[in-house]
């Protein structure tokens, strides 16, 4: 490589190549039924943020139960340069609730 | 920083810390098993329905597989009879339905010490359980229960899945290389395993599946043509969308009394009452499969089916698809290139 970092493990395999990371790993919040909050990113200022929802899916036998299953309302503002990511899960979440916030970033 | 260790690319993006744990490569997930989902829920005297003529009441009707995939609806017993204006003939009502073996929910395991987040080329949506089962080294053993989509009636493809698992690191780091810890003492990185990498992620921008119709789906890149450039494209499981549709097939007129003379059910002609069956499929809203070229959507296949006998004053058949999103838009989907992990 011609710059930056390359770890490789034991057996010579490439375990890590700062050339290829487009995106970084920030958090992951798990949010429970019901529950709500936000995080804020201060040492990320600048960033851009992307917040995915990693949930279970769950089966049903009615249409009733599938509009039951609202994930969850995410919002990211960025205040003086701050990533900031408010949750609400006021809705219900399928599957006995717990959605994971998956936080990436660059 | 005010302290701990932060290592960045030329871009800014971390590439190892001590604050958050990186999500590690522990391997690809086992193939355990396969159900398809050609199963019908009450195969027999198991619904009940109302007839509206005469007391009101519930009465069961049949329901069977038969045939290849067929599905029958079958009223029971002669409870539920179709009558013709002139001959009161009281025949059986049949409505076959077609349930092609196209899709099941396959299992996959893999051990880790915490609940990995998984990809895959179609990302088939996930559903991940803590069995309690755990292996010598003290890992977790979870199930990777995927809602699986195959040519009909050749399920062979399945077993041969590539599901890309994730997870913070596993137990302490051995042997040689480089260990993070953060302020616990948990260790957040180990150079002998491979980082997750992501190297793009879609993002759903316009999603026409709320409402009666299931339409196009709008998405963006941005990582412009990184998706291209990758040699197997992986999608993280992400569940974001149902859909429900509901047939209706008119039988006959109809209509039903009890006939406190005799005791029993009667049968009489009724202009305005038809009796239906009805059947129902519920899916999950899958997609992204990538075919060298572009993406093309894919709506995965049924998890569970209903199906019953109705009365309406109408007299027409319907076929009704109905979506609801799972999550608000915009729907964010990290791709991996599995190529990095073989």
């Amino acid at each position: 490589m011609a710059f930056g970092i390359q770890l490789m493990d034991s057996s010579g395999n490439t375990t890590l190549d700062s050339t290829t990371v487009a995106y970084s790993h920030i958090d992951v919040i798990s949010v429970a039924k019901g529950a709500s909050g936000s995080q804020a990113y201060p040492n990320l200022v600048g960033w851009t943020i992307y917040v995915s929802q990693i949930q279970d899916f769950a089966t049903y036998s009615d249409y009733n139960d599938i509009v039951d299953w609202s994930g969850v309302d995410v919002g990211i503002t960025y205040p003086s340069g701050v990533p900031t990511i408010a949750y609400d899960s006021n809705q219900s979440v399928g599957n006995g609730g717990l959605v994971r916030l998956f936080i990436m970033g660059n | 920083m005010a302290y701990g260790l932060e290592i960045k690319n030329d871009s800014g993006n971390f590439l190892i810390q001590d604050k958050a744990p990186s999500y590690m490569f522990i391997g690809k997930a086992t193939y355990d098993s396969l159900v398809s989902h050609t199963s019908v829920p009450s195969s027999w005297k198991g619904r009940s329905y109302y007839y509206d003529h005469g007391n009101r009441g519930s009465q069961n009707c049949s329901g069977s597989l038969s045939g290849s995939g067929s599905f029958e609806i079958r009223t029971y017993n002669g409870y539920y009879r179709s009558c013709t204006e002139n001959s009161y003939n009281c025949g059986g009502l049949t409505t076959y339905y077609t349930i092609p073996d196209d899709g099941g929910t396959a299992i996959f395991y893999v051990y880790s010490m915490h609940r990995p987040i998984v990809f895959s080329a179609g990302s088939a949506p996930a559903s991940i359980t803590d069995t309690g089962v755990t292996n010598g080294e003290g890992e977790t053993r979870w199930d990777i229960a995927l809602l699986v989509d195959y040519p009909a009636g050749d399920p062979s493809g399945v077993a041969a899945m590539e599901v890309y698992c994730f997870a913070y690191n596993t137990g302490t780091p051995t042997g040689q290389g480089l260990a993070v810890f953060d302020s616990t003492g948990s260790n957040t990185f180990d150079s002998n395993k491979t980082i997750l990498n992501i190297k793009d992620i879609m993002t759903i921008t316009a999603l026409d599946v709320d409402g009666q119709t299931l339409g196009t789906i709008g998405y963006t890149y941005t990582g412009g043509t990184e998706v291209s450039s990758m040699s197997k494209p992986m999608w993280a499981s992400v569940d974001w969308a149902r859909w429900y549709r509901r047939q209706e097939s008119r039988s006959d007129r109809q209509s039903m009394y009890y006939d406190p003379i005799f005791g029993s059910p009667r049968c009489t002609y009724a202009s305005s009452a038809w009796v239906y069956h009805w059947f129902i499929t519920i899916g999950v809203v899958s997609g992204f499969y990538w075919n060298g070229t572009s993406i093309t959507a894919n709506f995965n296949v049924a998890t569970k089916l209903d199906w019953g006998v109705t009365e309406s004053s109408g007299n027409a058949a319907s076929d009704t698809l109905y979506g609801q999103k799972t999550i608000p838009l915009p729907i964010i989907v990290p791709i991996i290139d599995g190529a990095d992990y073989d």
